[in-house]
């Protein structure tokens, strides 16, 4: 994001010119509803660009690639995550519960006083999931709680910007009160953790962290990501941080500054 | 001297303290009759919000087999938010509410105005909240234990504060709640956590720690020596503070949400004394 149809143009000549310079190009982003089938058609239809799977590298993905990396057969996960996500989850054959969780079966007292949970749920992975209630939520601390599943989380954005003049609760607003009821913070797969970066390195067997660049328009988020995973970064003000916002930010300082993509051949 | 000579009134938490769930923490009941025989005074002050006046007293009769007691219950905390509200509330105007069928039918019987309450799964699709138009005239968004709490209506609750500027209260913010003997669950702290930290603002709490309960059991029953009242609960964040913060002696028991572990793994919080549970008042 940051990168939307209304720079398609330029965006567009940007990407295409790095490949044909046999640069690496890889998108690394936070969201967890798009499949990578899913992202190779928007960037076909929107900018023109063919990708591979390996150049997309999404929280989700990274989800379902990371458990899928520890499940033994017959474990699972339980999911708290948007319909996309159970989707990623399929295409990597991992098995989960919990997505279609019904707000409420029963009463308060049937439902959680004589719950007994499935064996073998290994993680709990948590994601944006606007049809989240208190069931998933307590039905996710009793597996964590009594069961010992390990807490994951894909990001831990406080607010999405619905639009211009609307910002909403976020993921990390989701699982706060499951990361503040079980007073144990999840590990975070997303960006700013370099979860992401040590697959992508290991994917593409890059060695030379210095010849590599990451480009956004989040402060905490990627350039902070680009920090924690030792890399060069670029701050594009095509997004969501203005020049105010940067000069009135002190902790995260990214390497450059660009107005758009486009400066990166200026 | 036992703490059963030492002070006049006992002020006791309910969850994790006289029960969990629907079980009764073993020697509550003996305990409490027998405080009560000696002529103490016997006050439930609990942050439970979701049983009205009469099922709290149904539940006392039929958990813990005592028949006679002051209360301060989850009604009062009901009523305590609705004279809040209700003495900023203009005819017409209304509060978001986050919170049980007790908590409604508490507003319902003290005619507040209340929208949001129940289950609203109304979005399924994030982008529905683009045209979400938010109603004129609420002025308060309440947050209460709600087992229907969805992401719906935390998005709309924040909408209310964040561009209708409506005020944040909440009955408390204990995180999690006893639900029987060994389960424990998550807590109003925890459903409104999320509203909260996506806000960036605390709400104004009602119940514990706050001292607005005490202040009202003082005025209630005429109590003047700080120094004869005892706190006993299970959580220091909620039931100790309380009693700091009102200037009163307290007992942690550990039979609820603190277990041994926990307090041996230090506490900036520290009770006056702590027992294995309400049995060992006696």
């Amino acid at each position: 994001s940051g990168i939307n149809a209304e720079y398609g143009v330029g965006t567009s000549a940007v990407i295409n010119r790095l490949l044909s310079l046999n640069k690496n190009v890889i998108f690394v982003t936070n969201n967890t509803s798009k499949t990578r089938a899913a992202y190779r058609e928007t960037f076909k239809n929107v900018l023109n660009v063919t990708v591979a799977d390996n150049q997309v590298y999404s929280a989700g993905v990274t989800a379902a690639l990371y458990v899928k990396g520890k499940l033994k057969k017959g474990e699972k996960i339980f999911l708290v995550g948007s319909e996309g996500l159970s989707k990623i989850m399929d295409e990597y054959g991992v098995e989960f519960i919990g997505h279609d969780c019904d707000i409420l079966d029963g009463s308060y007292f049937t439902d959680f006083v004589s719950y007994v949970p499935e064996n073998d749920v290994k993680f709990v992975v948590g994601a944006f999931d606007c049809c989240f209630n208190y069931a998933k939520m307590t039905k996710a601390f009793i597996y964590i709680n009594e069961c010992g599943a390990e807490y994951i989380a894909t990001n831990l954005d406080m607010n999405h910007s619905l639009s211009d003049s609307r910002m909403l609760p976020g993921t990390g607003a989701v699982l706060e009160g499951l990361t503040q009821s079980l007073g144990i913070h999840p590990k975070v797969l997303g960006k700013p953790s370099s979860v992401m970066f040590d697959m992508i390195c290991a994917d593409h067997d890059i060695q030379d962290k210095s010849k590599m660049l990451m480009i956004g328009d989040s402060l905490h988020s990627d350039i902070q990501f680009g920090i924690n995973s030792s890399v060069d970064t670029a701050l594009v003000l095509s997004g969501i941080t203005s020049r105010d916002v940067l000069t009135q930010e002190i902790s995260v300082k990214p390497t450059f500054v660009l107005n758009s993509i486009a400066d990166l051949f200026e | 001297m036992s703490l059963i000579d030492r002070y006049n009134t006992f002020l006791f938490d309910c969850d994790g303290v006289v029960w969990r769930g629907v079980d009764p923490v073993p020697g509550a009941s003996d305990v409490i009759n027998n405080l009560l025989h000696r002529n103490k005074n016997v006050i439930f002050v609990t942050n439970n919000n979701s049983k009205t006046r009469k099922s709290f007293q149904e539940t006392v009769k039929t958990v813990l087999g005592c028949f006679q007691f002051h209360m301060i219950s989850c009604i009062v905390l009901a009523l305590l938010l609705l004279s809040m509200s209700k003495q900023k509330l203009m005819p017409g105007e209304k509060i978001f509410l986050i919170g049980s069928k007790g908590l409604a039918e508490t507003m319902d019987e003290n005619d507040v105005e209340y929208i949001g309450f129940g289950c609203d799964t109304e979005a399924s699709n994030f982008n529905d909240f683009a045209d979400y138009v938010p109603e004129g005239g609420v002025k308060f968004v309440v947050g209460a234990f709600d087992c229907y709490m969805t992401y719906s209506k935390m998005a709309k609750a924040f909408i209310y504060i964040k561009e209708c500027g409506a005020e944040y209260i909440a009955t408390n913010l204990d995180l999690n709640c006893n639900i029987s003997k060994t389960r424990i669950v998550p807590g109003t702290g925890s459903i409104i956590a999320g509203l909260s930290q996506s806000l960036g603002v605390q709400p104004r709490v009602i119940g514990k720690p706050s001292t607005i309960m005490f202040d009202m059991i003082c005025a209630d029953h005429n109590l003047q020596d700080k120094s004869k009242i005892l706190m006993v609960g299970d959580n220091p964040k909620t039931d100790i503070q309380f009693g700091i913060n009102s200037g009163i002696d307290t007992a942690l028991v550990l039979s609820g949400v603190t277990s041994r572990d926990v307090l041996n793994k230090g506490n900036s919080i520290k009770p006056t004394y702590v027992l294995d549970s309400i049995a060992n008042i006696m």
